[in-house]
């Protein structure tokens, strides 16, 4: 066993191809990206070495500190939505048998979908001559009521709900599973202790599906940092750079103003961010368990 | 699922609860349906009623064929099936042996290379499009169906490696023994045993790699710029600058676009949702 199981090349020849593929498109790129950060380039003429030039330019400007803005709104937003909306469509859908299935795909079925789809559509929903929100408006009589939805006023709110409705059913059929997976002594315990309603919520459910909303926070901090999809199909980060995430301004920077070097600037800030929180949610989160 | 159960609520929460999950769930169903039978409307009919039903009598399929036929939503649908498929296959195959190696093997560092790549799963896409579009375009590999193949299967690793290794686990070693003691090598028993018996957590990772590759806009978006081998996102929004006024035409492009999506939850969302699940609670 240990022979055949131990053998150094069996070993490298099962792992090479996953390893090479791995490394070559994911951590040689970041340190890349890291290495063009104190460059100018445009791919047309000579690169030069500008040192930390392009970080400077970086948080000198408006558009860059309004898209970490942008991005923190839309991350708060998404929390406050999804995770509530998305327990309590679980806490709701626990509770029932019948049609369970039903409401469960309905509001999965959004998350399936390509962005490009969900943004084509959403900027119709929000449109203002003939989009839905607005005609609804105006058949119930509503008009006064009708706004110009992607516009500066609305748009991350707008932006937030459209991911909202994509997401939510996600994080409910998780917390769907986490609470049918509490075991039966915990809750009939918390019944013969006389525990109901909201107090069965908050004082059982919430503290026994902890590890799995921690999850789920995770996902949609990380997922909301590198928000880009919606914003770049709906808006292009418009009207007037209202809606500009960190990732539409990397995009726009380097495919469209073929600026690498700030574009790569703008990256980097990204990666150490990402990290940075993760390692925080990690040891806050662990912390916080240890306590329950 | 006992839990329905176990807590008595009485009627009346119970009729508030079906009334509100009923509404919510056509609030959230109501912007596809709305897309869905805008579809088959003539642009005129849409713009002076976008709330109003179709008429029977005016239909316009027709607004299916010009989508599919003459505004190329055939090619893109084509060709995000190659990529999605090719890329499921290769994913597949190298997470399978990458992860058999981490969980089954004997060396010493298994835990970290399976760390190292996890760690891949915490990586935002934007951070490696600037380096990948520039060495891309060094190697002649922009606007190639290797070139879209080569980020998609290596962001499908982490996750694939995740969910293997886990199943991997659950297989006994005794299976291996015995097949080791016939006289089987390594590679026969990965290939003859193994590999048969994964087959329930490649149709998961399958279905979950297929959706991925299927529905991202971001990498194909950078890499690919020829109309010919846009996929199908990308297609879309091509789709909007060419014929952004044909409204009703490209509603129903986006209707064709999201079929395929939605048959695959409907064939296959058990394998999906425990995919997902598992993906998920990692942690």
């Amino acid at each position: 066993m240990e022979k055949a199981f131990g053998n150094k090349l069996t070993i490298a020849l099962f792992i090479a191809p996953a390893l090479i593929l791995f490394t070559v498109v994911v951590p040689l790129p970041i340190l890349h990206s890291f290495y063009m950060s104190f460059f100018k380039w445009d791919m047309l003429s000579e690169m030069t070495y500008t040192g930390f030039e392009n970080y400077k330019e970086l948080f000198s400007d408006e558009i860059f500190i309004s898209s970490i803005l942008h991005t923190i709104e839309i991350t708060i937003l998404s929390l406050i939505l999804q995770v509530s909306l998305g327990l309590f469509l679980a806490l709701c859908i626990v509770n029932i048998t019948r049609g369970r299935k039903y409401y469960q795909n309905a509001f999965f079925i959004p998350n399936i979908l390509s962005s490009a789809v969900i943004g084509i559509l959403w900027f119709f929903v929000y449109n203002y001559d003939f989009g839905l929100i607005n005609s609804i408006l105006r058949s119930v009589g509503l008009q006064s009521l009708q706004q110009e939805w992607l516009s500066q006023k609305y748009v991350i709110f707008a932006l937030s709900i459209t991911t909202c409705w994509q997401w939510v059913g996600y994080h409910m059929i998780l917390y769907i599973a986490a609470i049918s997976g509490i075991s039966q002594d915990i809750i009939e315990a918390a019944i013969v202790d006389g525990a109901q309603g909201f107090k069965m919520v908050s004082k059982i459910i919430i503290p026994q599906i902890l590890p799995v909303l921690r999850v789920s926070i995770v996902l949609i901090i990380t997922g909301s940092l590198k928000y880009f999809d919606m914003a770049w199909i709906m808006t292009e980060g418009g009207p007037d750079f209202a809606s500009e995430t960190i990732a539409t301004y990397i995009y726009r920077t380097a495919f469209n103003k073929l600026q690498y070097g700030l574009g790569s600037a703008a990256s980097t800030f990204l990666f150490a961010v990402s990290i940075l929180i993760t390692i925080v949610i990690n040891k806050f989160a662990a912390k916080r368990e240890i306590a329950y | 699922m006992v839990f329905a159960k176990y807590i008595k609520i009485s009627s009346v929460a119970k009729a508030v609860i079906f009334a509100f999950l009923t509404f919510y769930s056509i609030l959230t169903l109501f912007p596809l349906i709305w897309l869905v039978y805008n579809s088959v409307k003539t642009n005129n009919d849409f713009l002076a009623s976008p709330f109003g039903l179709p008429q029977i009598s005016k239909l316009q399929l027709k607004n299916y064929y010009d989508a599919w036929v003459t505004m190329g939503i055939q090619r893109f649908t084509i060709n995000s099936l190659i990529i999605s498929s090719v890329s499921v296959v290769l994913s597949i195959l190298i997470s399978s042996m990458a992860a058999y190696a981490i969980e089954r093997m004997i060396w010493r560092s298994s835990q970290k290379v399976l760390n190292y790549f996890l760690a891949g799963i915490m990586v935002p896409i934007q951070i490696i499009l600037i380096p990948l579009f520039i060495n891309f375009k060094r190697l002649n590999l922009l606007d190639s169906r290797i070139g879209l193949l080569i980020p998609t299967v290596a962001f499908a690793l982490p996750t694939s490696i995740y969910i293997l290794t886990g199943f991997y686990k659950t297989i006994p070693r005794e299976l291996e023994e015995a097949a080791l003691i016939d006289g089987c090598s390594v590679y026969k028993i990965f290939y003859k045993i193994i590999l048969p018996l994964t087959m329930p957590a490649f149709v998961t990772i399958a279905v979950f790699n297929f959706l991925g590759a299927w529905n991202d806009l971001l990498i194909p978006l950078v890499l690919i710029q020829t109309p010919e081998l846009m996929t199908l996102p990308v297609g879309l929004l091509n789709f909007r600058g060419m014929y952004g006024a044909e409204l009703t035409k490209m509603f129903a492009a986006v209707v064709i676009s999201a079929i395929p999506s939605i048959i695959i939850y409907f064939v296959l969302q058990d394998k999906l949702l425990k995919g997902m699940i598992a993906g998920a609670v990692k942690g």
